[in-house]
This record gives structure tokens, C-alpha cells and sequence, in this order.
């Protein structure tokens, strides 16, 4: 008996954050997609998200289901650098272009962070919480 | 000097033959011992340096090994490129030195370079260069393979590594046998992180313990007796009871022994690499030569080493030799040409009987193409040449040549006995003989200097092209310098015997008559009509020239090696079991194709090999019947059913031969690269991207993909500085540690028989099967009983980086390659390099370079343009040396063009493409085409000269009507010897030759026909002033 509120705990530990998001699902390209440009790309419902790192910049960029570029418009997009370890978030300040959003971040000497994009695509529900590994020293 | 030989050949007839006996007795003992081989050695001079660099990610493997080394490698002498891959845990560097370099001092300047550079690497990594070896070196793949569930694949492999391999590689001329798939056995020491946790034992102390698990030392020498004994202090393991034996520690002073941390057992070692014949999971064998070893002699040895070894093997074991044999496309290859070479022959004598319609005169002729081909066989031997299809190939087309020396020498020699028969008072035989041989001489010998001169350019080509058209040209010309002294010599000996007596009552056949009547009633109409030949000659040939815009171009024409080889590219970071479900689905399509006889795949790399391909690269070997749909329409087939059933598959189709020539030419399998160099590694995946989408709808493009270096998985473990400081540990300790925990370590091996397996250890897959496992790893155990674990210090985490990094002269590149299909190289480049301009814009420091065929057809046709015109002025100034008159000179040199006309129209209908082939067609053209004007000429002269003519109409007809004869034998001996190899296009062997016999042909046809017209019309027209200043300076002549 005392193990159900345990249990019960367990389950909504486990259901509750994937009912907001979609964390924890298989965010990651198919197979035989390829990263128009050269970088990490990961898949939502109806479309794909691109993050390419150099340096301190990095641009996220959007793409339908076919690969070709969407507009950023009428997408909602926010992000934020988790540390490692400390686990230290610090949100990013993203500036939206056509196609693509852009933003810089100092990591400071570290040699990795999280990126984490929580992305409103207006053609599928509910928001999606993405994960990148940025290696600033790469 | 030439009247000397003749006359020396005639005053010593016996010893003449006497010598051609030993000529012909030595030629066909030496043609026996010759190796045979498909083509010359084409391989450039290159040097592999592989380095095993211990598990290491491609950008370490990138800095750290392959840079250093590339370093050094540059500025080396003779080096044209340096191309590199680094992989996981791998580094591959190819040094390409120029042509001609000797390969064995290129690997001593590279060995040089290495020991330097070997100071520069991280500890324990060695360079090692590869064997020397040759672009058709695979000459052989054997599977071993099981119809018994009682033998595991490991069995197989232990098979195939200690009974075929040791035996394969004392045969003689096999330098390298290397098999993949099956599992080499390893003694495996799987560690349980678990109970090395329980027993407070660390990895360093494991591996301290382990390092020494199996050990023999020497004692000395024990004197007892009066006698000396060895001491021997025996350690080693010798199965898995001795290894789980061994201490690894004290848990509370009781002794902790392997079998209480860890699982001891027999298992594969871990594979990068596997093998299948005909969707069967099998060891795949493939066997490489050494260098000018005959291939078809050591496959003979093979077989027969594998029928000895067969009772042997264990039951249920089944070993298929056949599963690709070079040594069978060599033979159908050489065979084809033999039996064209042959039926040329034939066609030949048919022809000299046609028209001399006299056996002796016939067999005279036709005895110059024996002994000419018997002493080139010599001269190969002496300069350690092969017989080839090349070389063939070049016997194949001086045949018309070789006759026709004889033929201009027996005719008139026939002819001068016949006048000396109806004179009052004869001459002596021999006397007439040597006159009417040295009267041709001039003509005869001037004729092979140009010969020599037109092939000029064939001895300048570089690369693949000079090495495959050289001997090509040696054959040819050898053959034709024989044939010279055989026609100075043996010809007049054996007229000397042969055409005696009624045989010089000999007339014309009425065939002869028939055209001779006809070439007047011709020369008749053409000669007051000068004008209007010329201009009919010149619209013919600006018609012919305005084909060529429509003729494609190639590098060289496709072969039809009888096999197929097909790689399928899967995406970087596939496990190596998925990639093999790939293949053998792959597999399963193609030999669902009625046309596949047998398929036998690779995937991944095996060990020991050069060829550093991914675990995602599948290279599928595929035989074919004899029979069914046209080999290009079923490749077709199977390229779309591929794409189809393996979409985000990368598929190439090509020929095993065809497959090593790309890679020689541009290092990608395949006929176009296109390669974009530059720093960074996600703006080049960027770029190239951007490319493939700006060319993939062009027409004809096909099996176009990216070169695989795409991000894959990886756990990183950073070790940090601080946190591993405050235990007394420094990063370099922790990862190696770690590395003999989580990749593994062979400490020692065990003897069986004659075996030799490796004990390795490693943790067992429950430590290190997650994230988590990996980071609760124990790395030390502190004195107060702390266990410090990964996760203090370090983190632990996953990420994405490339699965390989290639590189080319130091700069970073990724290459596009693709083939063609239905359509030329040139073309399509053009059309490529139209859209890339338009389309793709290059950031700062990134550049495009096309490679391939395409760049080699450009380099070649350049280069025999170039040494074309060169060749031609020598022509020119050899013929203006002998005739002394730029008129006669500009008269012959005007038939060239006429043999290209009927060259360019038969090419048009036959192949529509020109190659450096049909190039190389073009060039023996020319000489051929003038030496039948020189002729004419020569003759127009000596009949004003020595038999009293003036220049008149009835002078130009008697003279072209005495040399209509030889003439049109020549063109038809010339003709009907290549014909064969016209019919040829697409067969085995013949795939070079073909184009080159097409042009000749077509051009003999065209240029005999049209010099029987215009070249008697042009003297008669504008050679009055040359031909009579020529006999008056003849006659004035002084000599010293």
C-alpha cells in the first residue's frame, strides 16, 4: 500500500512534462535527412529545426517538412544556455530573420552548454522543447 | 648504307634466313614466358601510410596524426598530391608521386619523412606505410562459407586466417591476402564494473595485473652432470581455465582471481567490418599482386592451392574461388584480340591473293607480319613489357603497315623481273632484285621516319593515358621498324628464291586490269579539272568537320569488364549490424535480377586493408551470366530499384577496374568530382548541399551524392582539470583508464597449434552499456576507502561530430561525385560548371575544383593538340629535307586532312564521342595517310627521274596507275586487319581499341580513295615546277 503514492508520483513525474512539451520523444533528424546547412538538425511534427554554431554566433533555422526554408514568422521561438554541472540557465536574445533566427553567446571558457529552444509551431499543437549540445571551443 | 644491307642480305642468302629461323624459334619460345595482362601498368606511383590511432575521433585523428604527418610529407620530391582521411581511430594517407618516379625510392623519402614525423605523434602510435601495390592488384576474391549450423562464423574466420591465408601468401607474386566478415577469435576478459566495485579493486590495478597475466622469462642454464640444462619459467595462459586463474587483487587478504570480477571467454573481436556471398553471411578473401606479377599465373596457383588444401578443411566448410577473377576478364580480354589479330591475318591474305593472285608473292608479303611480330615479342621481353590488349592493339594495327613494306618491295621487284624476262639480254636475278629493292627504299624508309614522328605525341602523354597508349605505340612502332629491316633483307632473299622462272611470265588479273582501267578513265576526267576536285575535297571536309560539335567527349570509352561493383553509401553514424541488414537487403534486389549470376559484399573495413571505408559503405562485387538484357539497361535497372527500396541510401554503380581508375585519377569511385576545399567543416557540408541541389536535375547526371563525412553520435567524456586534481589524478591517466576500460586492451596471447589469438579485456556490456554506467565507472579507490568515479571528474555527455575528415594537399574538402549515363563527360561538366557559377556563392576562402575523367580528357586532348602540331611541323621539315621543295612537301602534307574526313564521319555513325582513343586514331591517321602520298610522289619523281618521262598527263596516269595496286592493298590489308575490332565496340578487352580502329579505318577508306583523284590532280596541277627542279637537282647533285 505504501508503495502507490510512489507509483503514482512516478507517473506523473513521468506523463507530466511531455504533456507541455514534447522533450523526450525522438527530436532528432531522420536518418536520411541532411542538414541543409551543415549543422544539427532536429525534427518537430510538421517541420525542422537547424542549429549551426560558430564561434559565439549561432542561427536556428526553420524548415517545412520538405526541407525547404519557412519563415519565421508566425513561428514563436525562445532560448536559453543551460551550464553544465550547475545547470546555471541563462535565456538568449534571439533576433528573427527570414528564415532563421540568430543569436550570440559567450560560454566563457566552458567547453559545452545546452541549448535549449522551446519552438510554438503554428502548424502542429502544444509546444516542443529541443535540445542542442553546443561545444563553444569546437 | 641501306644499299649495303640489301646488298649484303643478297650476297648471304643463306645466313638471312639462317638468322630469321633463330629470330622465329626464340620469338615463339619468348612469347610463352611473357606475362599477360589486361592493360600496361597503369597504377601511379603511390604510398599508403596507415596509422591505428587507437579508438581516437576523426578531429583528433585529423590534428594530431594526419596533420603532423602531412606536414612532413610536403615538399617531398615528385609529389603531385597528398590525400588524407581521417577516421575513427584511423588515419589513411595516400602520396601520389608523379609518373615515372620509382616507387621504391618514393617509399624511402616517405619512410624518412615518417621517422620525424613519428616524434611529433601521441605516444604509441606508429605510421606504417602499406605494401606496394597495383591499380589491378585485387585480382582475386574467394568466400569461404558454411553449409553446417555446427561452425560459427568465428570458426570460418580462424579457417580462412590460419589454413587458406598462410598457404595463399607462399604463392609467389601474392603479396597481400585480406579477409573480412566471419570474427577473429579473442580470448575476451569481460569485467564486471559491478563486482570490481565489491571487491575494491580499480582499473588501474586491473590493468596492472592483467598486463602481466602472461609472461614466460628465460632462468639461465642449470649445469648437472657434466650437462647444460635451460632454465624456462613458464606464465603464459593456455585456454580460458588458466585465465580465470589468474590474481587480479586481495579483497581483505583474500585473493581476488579474474573469474571472480569478470566473464572469461572465446568470442569475436569487435568488428568494423563484414562479408556476405550471395546473401550468406561468409569470409570474403580478396588477394592482391605484386606488381608486374602475371595475374593469370598466380589465379592458376591459387586454384590449384586451394584444390590441395580442400580435403583438408574441416567438413561443412565450402571455399568458392570464383567469386572475382581478373585473370578471367584478362583472358576473355586477350583471347578477343588473339582471335581478331588472327582472323585479320586471314583477311590479309585474302587480299594479297586478290590482287597479286600469286601464292608466292603472297606468302612472301604476308611472311614480314610473323617475323615482325616474333621480334617485338623479343623487345618486349627486353623491356620487361607485358603481352596486353594494348600491345596488341598496336600489333593489331600495324598489320597493314607490316604487309605493305613487303608489298612495295615485292611488287616492283615482280614488276623489274617481268621487264628483265622480255628483255633481249636479262640481267642476273639478284642484280635486278637489289636494283628494284633499293629503288623503293628511299620511299619505304622515308615513310616509318614519319611514321616515327607522328607517334610523337603519343610517347609525351602523362598520366593514365601515356601509360595505357605508350606501348601501345611501342608495339606498333617496333613492329614496323622489324618489318622496315625485314623488307631490306629477308623480302629480296626470299624474292630471290620464290619469283624465278615462269613465275615472272606473271600478268595482271583481270581485277587488276579492271581497275587500273577505271583509275584512268578517272584520272582522265580529273586531272584538267583541278579545281573542281579540290573544291568538292574541301566541302567534303568542312562537312566532316561540322560533325564534331555534335560528337561527345569522353576520357576513355567504358569498358565491359563482365562484373559490376556497387557501393551503397548508408548515413554516417549506422551501426555496422544495420548497415549489414542494408547490404544484404541490397543484396536480396540484385539477385533477384535475372542477369546476376553471384554477389559478394564488403561492408565496412576489414582489417589489415588500405581501403579505409566506414562501417556505412557497403561494396558489392556483382558477376553476371552471359546472357539477358543489355548489360547498360540492367545496371539501370538496378540503380532505380536500389533508390527505390533504399531511399537516403547513396548508390554507385560502377566496374571493378573502372571503379580503381577513378579513384586513381581524383581518389572518388567515380567518373566526375566535384570538390569543394576550404577551413571550416559545417560551411563545406553547407556548400555542398547548396551544389548537389544547383546540379541534380541535369541531364545524364547520375548516382550523384555527397562524399559521406556527415555528423555522427558520440559520448564525450571531458575530464576536468580541477575536480580530477583534487584526487590526485591527471587527465592523461584518467583517459587512458578509461580507454582500457570502455574500448579494451590486448595483454597477451595465447598459442594454439599455430595459432595466435589476443587475451583482451574490457568491461562487460551491463558497465558500460549507458550514459549512466559509464559515469558511475570506479576510476580509484582512495586510501580511506573513497571510490572515485567518472561523474567527479568528468563530464559526461552526448554530442554530434564528423565521421571523417578528407583532406587533399593539406586543405579540408568534401567531394560531390557522380557518373554519367546516356550522355558525354564534356557535356555535362560544361552544363555543371554553368549552373554551380549561377548558383552556388563560395564564402572567403573556399574554392571548387573539378576532377575526375573529365580533367585527365582535357589534360590528354591538350597535350595532343599540342604535340600533334609539333609532330607535323617535323613531318614538314622531313619532307621538305628529302624532296627539297616546299610545293611536294605542302602536296603531301594535303592529304592528312582527307584521311580525317572519312575518320570523323565513321566515328559520328560508330560511337559519337571522341576519346583520347579516337585521338590516338587520329594521330597513327596522319602518318598512315601521308605515307600513302609519299609513295605516289616518290614514284611520279623516279619515273622522270630514271625511266625518261616528262612531265606530262600520260606520265601522272602510268605512275598513279603502277601504284593503284599497292596502294589500295595497303588501305584494304590496313583496313580489313582492324575490321574486326570496328565490330568490336563494347566487347571485353576491345573497349580502347575499337575507337582507335574505327578512325583509322574510316580515315584509310576516305584517304585512299580520295588520293587516288586528288593526289594525282594536285601534282599535275601545281607539281610541274617542283618535279622538274627536283630531277634537274637530282641530276646536279654533289655528294661528298
Amino acid at each position: 500500500m505504501k508503495r502507490q503514492p510512489f507509483l503514482f508520483m512516478l507517473l506523473l513525474l513521468l506523463v507530466g512534462p511531455t504533456s507541455q512539451a514534447h522533450e523526450g520523444h525522438d527530436h532528432d533528424g531522420p536518418a536520411a535527412i541532411q542538414a541543409p546547412k551543415g549543422g544539427v538538425i532536429k525534427s518537430l511534427k510538421k517541420s525542422f529545426i537547424e542549429v549551426v554554431s560558430k564561434g559565439k554566433n549561432i542561427k536556428i533555422y526553420i524548415y517545412d517538412s520538405e526541407i525547404k526554408p519557412k519563415s519565421t514568422s508566425g513561428f514563436k521561438l525562445s532560448a536559453k544556455a543551460v551550464l553544465p554541472r550547475t545547470k546555471k540557465q541563462e535565456p538568449l536574445v534571439l533576433t528573427a530573420q527570414d528564415t532563421f533566427y540568430e543569436a550570440s553567446y559567450d560560454a566563457k571558457g566552458l567547453h559545452r552548454y545546452t541549448l535549449e529552444l522551446l519552438v510554438k509551431d503554428p502548424e502542429s499543437d502544444g509546444d516542443n522543447k529541443l535540445s542542442f549540445t553546443i561545444e563553444s571551443k569546437r | 648504307m641501306l644499299n649495303s644491307i640489301i646488298r649484303f642480305a643478297l650476297n648471304h642468302r643463306l645466313l638471312v634466313v639462317a638468322l630469321t629461323a633463330m629470330l622465329v624459334v626464340y620469338g615463339v619460345l619468348t612469347l610463352g614466358q611473357l606475362p599477360i595482362d589486361v592493360f600496361p601498368d597503369i597504377s601511379k606511383p603511390t604510398v599508403t601510410i596507415m596509422t591505428e590511432s587507437h579508438g581516437m575521433a576523426p578531429e583528433e585523428v585529423e590534428m594530431r596524426v594526419t596533420f603532423p604527418i602531412e606536414s612532413y610529407l610536403n615538399g617531398l620530391p615528385g609529389v603531385e598530391r597528398i590525400r588524407s582521411q581521417s577516421g575513427i581511430g584511423l588515419s589513411a594517407i595516400y602520396v601520389e608521386f608523379d609518373w615515372g618516379t620509382d616507387i621504391y625510392r618514393n617509399r624511402q623519402l616517405v619512410q624518412e619523412k615518417l621517422n620525424l614525423a613519428k616524434e611529433h605523434l601521441p605516444k604509441d602510435i606508429t605510421p606504417i606505410m602499406g605494401p606496394i601495390g597495383s591499380l589491378m592488384g585485387q585480382i582475386q576474391q574467394i568466400s569461404v562459407t558454411t553449409e553446417s549450423d555446427k561452425l560459427s562464423p568465428m570458426e570460418l574466420r580462424s579457417v580462412a586466417e590460419w589454413v587458406l591465408r598462410p598457404r595463399l601468401m607462399t604463392i609467389p607474386g601474392v603479396s597481400q591476402v585480406i579477409s573480412i566478415g566471419g570474427g577473429l577469435k579473442q580470448y575476451q576478459i569481460l569485467i564486471s564494473a559491478e563486482k570490481i566495485n565489491r571487491f575494491q579493486i580499480s582499473i588501474e590495478q586491473i590493468d596492472k595485473e592483467l598486463s602481466q597475466i602472461s609472461q614466460n622469462t628465460t632462468g639461465g642454464f642449470l649445469e648437472k652432470e657434466g650437462q647444460e640444462f635451460l632454465v624456462r619459467n613458464i606464465g603464459i595462459v593456455n585456454d580460458v581455465d588458466d585465465i580465470k586463474k589468474t590474481l587480479v587483487g586481495l579483497h581483505f587478504g583474500r585473493p581476488v582471481l579474474v573469474s571472480d570480477i569478470a566473464e572469461v571467454k572465446e568470442a569475436p573481436r569487435l568488428k568494423r567490418g563484414d562479408g556476405s556471398f550471395n546473401g550468406k553471411p561468409s569470409v570474403v578473401m580478396t588477394i592482391q599482386k605484386q606488381p608486374g606479377a602475371d595475374t593469370v599465373t598466380i589465379t592458376k596457383a591459387i586454384d590449384k592451392a586451394i584444390e590441395e588444401l580442400r580435403p583438408a578443411l574441416p567438413a561443412g566448410i565450402v571455399v568458392n574461388p570464383d567469386v572475382f577473377k581478373q585473370a578471367n576478364f584478362i583472358e576473355d580480354s586477350i583471347r578477343g584480340i588473339q582471335g581478331k589479330l588472327k582472323t585479320g591475318t586471314v583477311l590479309v591474305f585474302v587480299i594479297l591473293f586478290i590482287f597479286l593472285a600469286n601464292l608466292r608473292m603472297s606468302i612472301i608479303t604476308l611472311t614480314a607480319i610473323p617475323v615482325s611480330f616474333l621480334v617485338t615479342v623479343i623487345v618486349f621481353k627486353l623491356f620487361g613489357m607485358s603481352v596486353n590488349t594494348m600491345t596488341l592493339g598496336g600489333l593489331a594495327i600495324a598489320i597493314g603497315e607490316l604487309v605493305d613494306d613487303s608489298i612495295v618491295d615485292v611488287e616492283n621487284v615482280f614488276r623489274r623481273l617481268r621487264e628483265n624476262a622480255q628483255n633481249a639480254n636479262p640481267r642476273s636475278i639478284l642484280r635486278v632484285i637489289y636494283e628494284a629493292s633499293s629503288e623503293v627504299r628511299n620511299s619505304i624508309v622515308l615513310a616509318t621516319i614519319i611514321i616515327a614522328l607522328v607517334f610523337l605525341p603519343l610517347f609525351n602523354l602523362t598520366g593514365l593515358e601515356g601509360r595505357l597508349f605508350a606501348p601501345l605505340g611501342i608495339a606498333y612502332l617496333t613492329a614496323l621498324m622489324a618489318s622496315l629491316i625485314v623488307s631490306l633483307t629477308l623480302t629480296p632473299v626470299l624474292c630471290s628464291y620464290f619469283l624465278r622462272g615462269k613465275t615472272v611470265a606473271h600478268k595482271d588479273t583481270n581485277f587488276v586490269q579492271f581497275l587500273k582501267n577505271y583509275d584512268r578513265v578517272i584520272l582522265n576526267w580529273a586531272l584538267p579539272r583541278a579545281n573542281t576536285v579540290l573544291s568538292a575535297s574541301l566541302i567534303m571536309l568542312i562537312l566532316s568537320l561540322l560533325l564534331i560539335p555534335f560528337m561527345g567527349r569522353d576520357f576513355l570509352p567504358k569498358f565491359n569488364e563482365g562484373t559490376a561493383m556497387i557501393s551503397i553509401v548508408a548515413r554516417p553514424g549506422i551501426s555496422l549490424t544495420e548497415s549489414n541488414k542494408l547490404g544484404a537487403r541490397a543484396e536480396a534486389i540484385l539477385l533477384a535480377t535475372p542477369e546476376v549470376k553471384s554477389t559478394s559484399r564488403r561492408t565496412g573495413r576489414a582489417e589489415l586493408d588500405e581501403h579505409a571505408a566506414g562501417v556505412n559503405v557497403s561494396e558489392i562485387d556483382v558477376d553476371f551470366k552471359p546472357d539477358g538484357r543489355p548489360r547498360e539497361k540492367v545496371l539501370n535497372d538496378i540503380r532505380t530499384q536500389l533508390k527505390s527500396e533504399l531511399p537516403g541510401v547513396g548508390v554507385n554503380i560502377g566496374q571493378p577496374i573502372s571503379h580503381l581508375i577513378d579513384h586513381m585519377l581524383s581518389g572518388v569511385s567515380a567518373a566526375l568530382a566535384i570538390k569543394i576545399f576550404g577551413p571550416d567543416l559545417t560551411t563545406l557540408r553547407e556548400k555542398s548541399i547548396e551544389l548537389q541541389e544547383a546540379i541534380k536535375d541535369t541531364k545524364g547526371l547520375v548516382d550523384l551524392r555527397i562524399e559521406q563525412q556527415g555528423l555522427i553520435p558520440q559520448v564525450k567524456v571531458q575530464v576536468l582539470r580541477e575536480e580530477a586534481a583534487q584526487f590526485g589524478l591527471n587527465p592523461g591517466e584518467i583517459t587512458k583508464l578509461l580507454e582500457a576500460a570502455l574500448n579494451g586492451e590486448a595483454v597477451a596471447q595465447v598459442i594454439e597449434e599455430n595459432r595466435i589469438y589476443d587475451v583482451f579485456f574490457q568491461f562487460d556490456e551491463s558497465s558500460r552499456g549507458s550514459i549512466k554506467q559509464m559515469e558511475n565507472t570506479v576510476l580509484k579507490i582512495m586510501p580511506d576507502g573513497k571510490k572515485i568515479l567518472l561523474r567527479d571528474v568528468a563530464d559526461v555527455y552526448e554530442t554530434t561530430g564528423p565521421n571523417e575528415i578528407n583532406r587533399e594537399n593539406s586543405q579540408r574538402r568534401m567531394v560531390i561525385s557522380g557518373n554519367v549515363s546516356g550522355r558525354d563527360l564534356g557535356g555535362l561538366v560544361q552544363e555543371i560548371q554553368r549552373k554551380v557559377q549561377e548558383k552556388v556563392l563560395l564564402p572567403e576562402g573556399y574554392y571548387i575544383i573539378y576532377g575526375g575523367q573529365f580533367e585527365s580528357q582535357q589534360a590528354a586532348t591538350r597535350k595532343i593538340i599540342f604535340f600533334g602540331l609539333i609532330s607535323i611541323l617535323g613531318i614538314a621539315f622531313v619532307l621538305f629535307n628529302h624532296f627539297r621543295s616546299s610545293a611536294i612537301t605542302a602536296q603531301i602534307m594535303a592529304t592528312i586532312p582527307l584521311a580525317f574526313i572519312g575518320g570523323i564521319v565513321l566515328l559520328f555513325f560508330a560511337d559519337r564521342s571522341i576519346t583520347v582513343a579516337s585521338l590516338v586514331g587520329f594521330i597513327t591517321l596522319c602518318g598512315m595517310a601521308s605515307r600513302n602520298s609519299i609513295m605516289m610522289i616518290s614514284h611520279y619523281l623516279h619515273l622522270m627521274n630514271h625511266e625518261g618521262e616528262k612531265f606530262t598527263k600520260e606520265m601522272i596516269i602510268r605512275g598513279s596507275q603502277e601504284r593503284l595496286v599497292p596502294v589500295m592493298m595497303t588501305a584494304l590489308v590496313a583496313s580489313l586487319a582492324l575490321l574486326p575490332l570496328v565490330f568490336s565496340r563494347g566487347q571485353s578487352g576491345s573497349e580502347v581499341l575499337h575507337p582507335v580502329a574505327v578512325v583509322i579505318v574510316g580515315g584509310l577508306l576516305s584517304s585512299t580513295l580520295l588520293d587516288i583523284i586528288v593526289t594525282p590532280t594536285l601534282f599535275y596541277r601545281f607539281g610541274r615546277k617542283s618535279a622538274e627542279a627536283y630531277v634537274t637537282q637530282d641530276k646536279n647533285q654533289e655528294t661528298v
